[in-house]
């Protein structure tokens, strides 16, 4: 339809689609392009963002884990003296942190499609006006999005507390009896 | 059956401090000894040894001619579950679990038998305890001797061969103290297995078969007919329980 040669400028290019029939042209606004770039930034941002945020929660997870296994030392030694094999602690544990932070992922999910609701409700409402339609991505993305989300919920809250899991399943039930709290 | 050969147990270093003490003891099956001595002595220590719930310093524990301790994690977790059961001093029933699911948890943990058979044991080790009706009680709601009782149904659970006992009357008012002993007695007959019973009462230790005193480690045997009868050996030798039994 249209063939440029080398040194075309842009002007040149406008006045020879604009000879065309029911060819229209439509130049990008500034604020639209602007609005992209801030966009993009915003993206690299955010991604910035998480990864630092996962770290620090996987820190987190450990310390709160720590705490948690170490106020359930007597129980575990407990368990321990009446026969329960090391893998079964470690099982116990990491269940339970997988549980808790998957149940923690799920609740993140849904605040986090919220804020996207609320989202598309507002400043996907103002873009809409400047021509930048809000759309949702395919569903099949969201989904995928929300497993890998609950996933990884459940593969720090795993990792989090392998740590105290391990130092638990290493102690004599004797050493873990007597420097935990009381059963019952 | 269970021989305990030079055990030390030595917490700290350079130069440390000897819980236990070189202490060497031959249980049979289906035999009852006590051992008595005053908070401190290592009577605790001594029996966590035995129980293989920590790895003595020097010395060996052979139950059934297998040196516990030279055995892998999981196999001493096996020892644990089907070779002894413990009770302990303090009240060691799960709060999360009915008396029933506490009773059975050795059984699933070790995979003695199916769920059903271990509830159905547990359900008559309950009865035979005295239990029955309060099988699907919390341990919150059981008094302090019913939480006992429960600690020995759960002991026995996987019919163990050998039963330790820490002090296990030690926070229970007099007559409960005695029904708790007189109970594991009747079971012992019944059910033949070995019993080390660590105590601080005197009248309550007269009961085994042979009686020994742990002083400062160390592990003696004790001739009581003999020596409980010298004037004033008793208020010198045990003057923190056997004050409240002396005649």
């Amino acid at each position: 339809m249209l063939q440029l040669s080398p040194g075309a400028k842009i002007e040149e290019v406008e006045f020879a689609l604009g000879q065309l029939p029911d060819v229209k042209i439509v130049e990008g606004s500034n604020v639209l392009t602007s609005s992209r770039q801030a966009l993009s930034s915003l993206l690299v941002g955010i991604a910035v963002f998480t990864a630092l945020q996962l770290t620090a929660l996987l820190i987190l997870v450990s310390l709160l884990f720590s705490a948690i296994v170490q106020e359930r030392y007597r129980e575990v030694g407990l368990l321990r003296a009446i026969g329960a094999r090391p893998h079964q602690v470690m099982t116990i544990i990491l269940g339970e942190a997988a549980i808790i932070t998957g149940l923690a992922g799920l609740a993140g999910l849904v605040f986090g499609a919220g804020l996207l609701m609320i989202f598309a409700r507002s400043l996907g409402f103002y873009f809409d006006l400047l021509g930048i339609p809000f759309s949702w991505p395919p569903a099949v993305v969201l989904q995928l999005g929300a497993v890998a989300a609950v996933a990884v919920s459940v593969f720090l809250g795993v990792i989090g507390a392998f740590v105290p899991a391990w130092r638990a399943r290493r102690l004599a039930p004797q050493a873990l009896i007597h420097s935990g709290s009381p059963a019952t | 059956m269970l021989s305990a050969q030079s055990l030390t147990k030595r917490y700290g270093v350079n130069p440390g401090y000897d819980a236990v003490r070189d202490v060497s003891l031959e249980l049979q099956a289906g035999e009852f000894i006590s051992i008595i001595g005053r908070s401190g002595s290592g009577k605790s220590t001594l029996l966590a040894l035995l129980g293989a719930l920590t790895r003595p310093t020097e010395g060996r524990v052979m139950l059934d001619g297998t040196d516990v301790w030279a055995r892998p994690e999981a196999e001493l977790a096996a020892i644990r579950s089907r070779h002894i059961g413990f009770i302990f001093q303090f009240p060691s029933l799960l709060a999360s679990l009915t008396a029933v699911d506490n009773v059975a948890v050795p059984a699933l943990l070790g995979r003695t038998m199916e769920v059903e058979r271990a509830y159905q044991r547990a359900y008559d080790l309950l009865a035979r305890v005295g239990l029955a009706e309060r099988a699907d009680a919390y341990p919150e709601s059981l008094s302090g001797g019913e939480q006992r009782r429960a600690v020995i149904a759960r002991a026995l659970i996987n019919s163990p061969p050998l039963l330790l006992a820490d002090e296990p009357t030690s926070d229970l008012d007099e007559s409960t103290e005695t029904e708790i002993i007189t109970l594991l007695e009747e079971l012992q007959r019944a059910e033949g297995f070995g019993f080390i019973l660590v105590t601080h009462n005197l009248q309550l230790a007269t009961h085994a078969q042979r009686v020994y005193e742990m002083r400062q480690g160390a592990l003696a045997p004790l001739d009581l007919p003999d020596v409980t009868a010298e004037p004033g050996y008793r208020q010198r030798h045990f003057p923190f329980r056997i004050l409240s039994h002396a005649p």
